[in-house]
């Protein structure tokens, strides 16, 4: 059998055993170590294994991964996201719709401080859905808005998913962070259309059909501004520390975490108690996301060895088929797989086939990256499986998950555009990055 | 085991504040005194490879790898029992082969005295912390699996 054939093996056995219930990391690591042990003998198999949790778990750029997590479990419980909700409806006030759309805009502020969608999602459904509800807004209305604002937390930098994609993908933290910056916001003001549009139709946004409430005095903006000066503050040390070239994604990271750690503590947000719990929920989620990109790995490593990328990237090129063609078809293929896996699980399966495919028709690492995160959003959202539905469902249960569904449906217009404006003009990710150069 | 677990965890988050506090000094001290932390860049691998390895124990107790459950609902509850059984054997299995595949390169670097360059620190004792981190992780797959007999046999 050829190291090709092996490979379609491997991906197919792979495929069975993750929808047979077997962890995503074992399941990688396993089919990894089979297939190279199949490929180059089982002693070098054995030699590779053990080599690679070292090599991975003590890597510097992994630093950033349990820092900027922690900043994230400690802005969530210290409540930040209400009072960026608050802030953003006291702007807002007045716009039919403005709950909606603050919710939006909270869950972007939130992101630059969060890099996890769930997270986002979770703390700004408790805040702002039964907000809205009690307003009178429809309830998939109620939960479209806070779905789709949610996964914004992955697009904004810092994003978990992002730090991972660096890593695997062997490019700079900081560069994948500034790429996202644009798409991000954009993102975020498409997400804000859409709500506004669904909210036209009185019956059910918040306001009496033919009027809208009483615009706010800007005088009363302020004191729900100035309560978001924590969140503006830690966005502008961290990201803004990376851009300018202060300080490196991992110091950048540690005062950020440092940081929010103070602030949950002064402000009074923050048991001792609370802040240990932020810790240990950190750990753990580092500790499974290491070990699913040690699995991963070593899944890549035979991957690489069987030449799978090189043949379809060949193949493909020989066909004459266009680089865009092939953008488009992974499109196609990701949006599919993400109804139904899991979106870090996704990206470490396909990265080591998709990333040297979509290098070898000449298109950027890192537009691919931030592409790629953007093709996750969309599975977060998307029926069956989307995850932060189910967050969602968690938080309100009263609303129902037809209701859901309805609701997250007309956001996935957003992503879509994005993705299109991602094709048409790369610079949208990579102009940001050209500067940091 | 979920004493050990927590207690490893605990570590883990020691590790992180650590990192955290590491590095924010080395800033601190780089800017005010330009006297910069000597090996913090060690450091830090240091303790991201702890907070990764002593999280893990607890982070397979409590099933927190990623799976993907869309078969729930299509299997009667006596396959995805067993499914689930399959699911934890492997992970211990794949722990046990990690655990015994990171020994020889833990012999090697200990028989030729290898160590951190800024630091000095031997560098087989970080073995040490993957292959702790690896068993501890097996034993829990192990205490999962009894419990998913256990809980098989009352059914």
């Amino acid at each position: 059998m050829s190291p090709i054939a092996i490979g379609w093996v491997g991906i197919g056995v792979l495929v069975l055993l993750i929808f047979l219930r077997i962890p995503v990391a074992v399941a990688l690591g396993l089919v990894g170590f089979a297939g190279y042990a199949v490929l180059e003998g089982a002693g070098r198999a054995h030699l590779t294994v053990g080599g690679t949790p070292i090599e991975l778990a003590q890597a510097y750029t992994f630093s950033v991964v349990p820092l900027f997590t922690l900043m994230g479990a400690v802005a969530a419980g210290a409540g930040l996201s209400a009072d960026l909700f608050r802030a953003g409806h006291a702007v807002l006030r007045g716009v039919r719709g403005s709950l909606s759309i603050a919710s939006i805009f909270a869950s972007a502020l939130f992101g630059a401080v969060c890099g996890s969608s769930v997270a986002t999602a979770m703390t700004m459904g408790k805040v702002s859905i039964p907000e809205m509800l009690a307003a009178g807004y429809r309830p998939s209305l109620a939960a479209g808005s806070v779905a789709a604002g949610g996964t914004l937390g992955i697009l904004i930098p810092p994003s978990l998913i992002l730090m991972i994609y660096a890593i695997i993908a062997q490019q700079s933290v900081a560069e994948l962070f500034a790429a996202a910056l644009t798409p991000g916001l954009i993102l975020t003001v498409l997400y804000c259309l859409i709500a506004f549009v669904l909210s036209q139709r009185g019956e059910g946004s918040g306001h009496p059909p033919g009027g809208v409430g009483q615009a706010a005095a800007p005088i009363r903006m302020l004191p729900a501004l100035a309560r978001v000066w924590h969140v503006i503050g830690l966005f502008t040390v961290t990201l803004g520390g990376i851009y300018f070239g202060w300080f490196t994604p991992t110091e950048a990271a540690a005062i950020g975490a440092l940081g929010a750690v103070l602030l949950g503590l002064a402000l009074r947000r923050l048991l001792l108690r609370e802040l240990a719990g932020c810790f240990i929920e950190t750990v753990r989620l580092v500790a499974s996301v290491i070990f699913i990109v040690m699995a991963s790995t070593m899944f890549s490593y035979f991957i690489v060895q069987t030449g799978i990328a090189r043949g379809i990237s060949e193949g493909l090129q020989t066909a004459g088929v266009e680089g865009t063609a092939v953008v488009l078809l992974l499109c196609v293929i990701y949006i599919l797989m993400g109804c139904f896996l899991e979106g870090i699980a996704m990206m470490l399966i396909t990265v080591p086939i998709t990333l040297p495919l979509i290098v070898a028709f000449g298109f950027d690492p890192v537009w691919f990256g931030v592409l790629l995160v953007i093709l996750i959003e969309i599975g977060l959202i998307t029926p069956p499986m989307g995850l932060n539905l189910f967050v969602i469902r968690a938080v309100s249960p009263e609303i129902s998950i037809l209701d859901m569904y309805r609701g997250a449906l007309p956001f996935l217009a957003a992503p879509l555009v994005l993705i299109a404006m991602m094709i048409v003009w790369p610079e949208l990710a990579l102009w940001l990055p050209s500067l940091l150069n | 085991m979920t004493l050990l677990a927590r207690a490893c965890t605990v570590g883990g988050a020691l590790a992180i504040a650590v990192m955290m506090i590491a590095t924010c000094w080395d800033i601190a001290a780089r800017w005010i005194a330009n006297a910069p932390l000597h090996g913090v860049v060690e450091m830090v691998e240091i303790m991201v490879l702890a907070s990764a390895m002593l999280g893990l124990p607890e982070a397979f107790l409590r099933g927190d790898q990623i799976t993907v459950d869309v078969i729930d609902g299509l299997v009667p509850p006596s396959i995805l029992a067993i499914l689930k059984i399959a699911a934890t054997l492997l992970s211990a299995a794949f722990l046990t082969l990690l655990l015994i595949d990171v020994y020889r390169p833990m012999a090697d670097a200990m028989l030729f005295g290898d160590v951190k360059p800024d630091l000095g620190v031997p560098v087989y004792p970080l073995y040490g912390v993957i292959i702790f981190g690896f068993g501890a992780s097996a034993l829990a797959c192990l205490v999962t699996l009894l419990r998913q007999l256990g809980g098989g046999r009352r059914r």
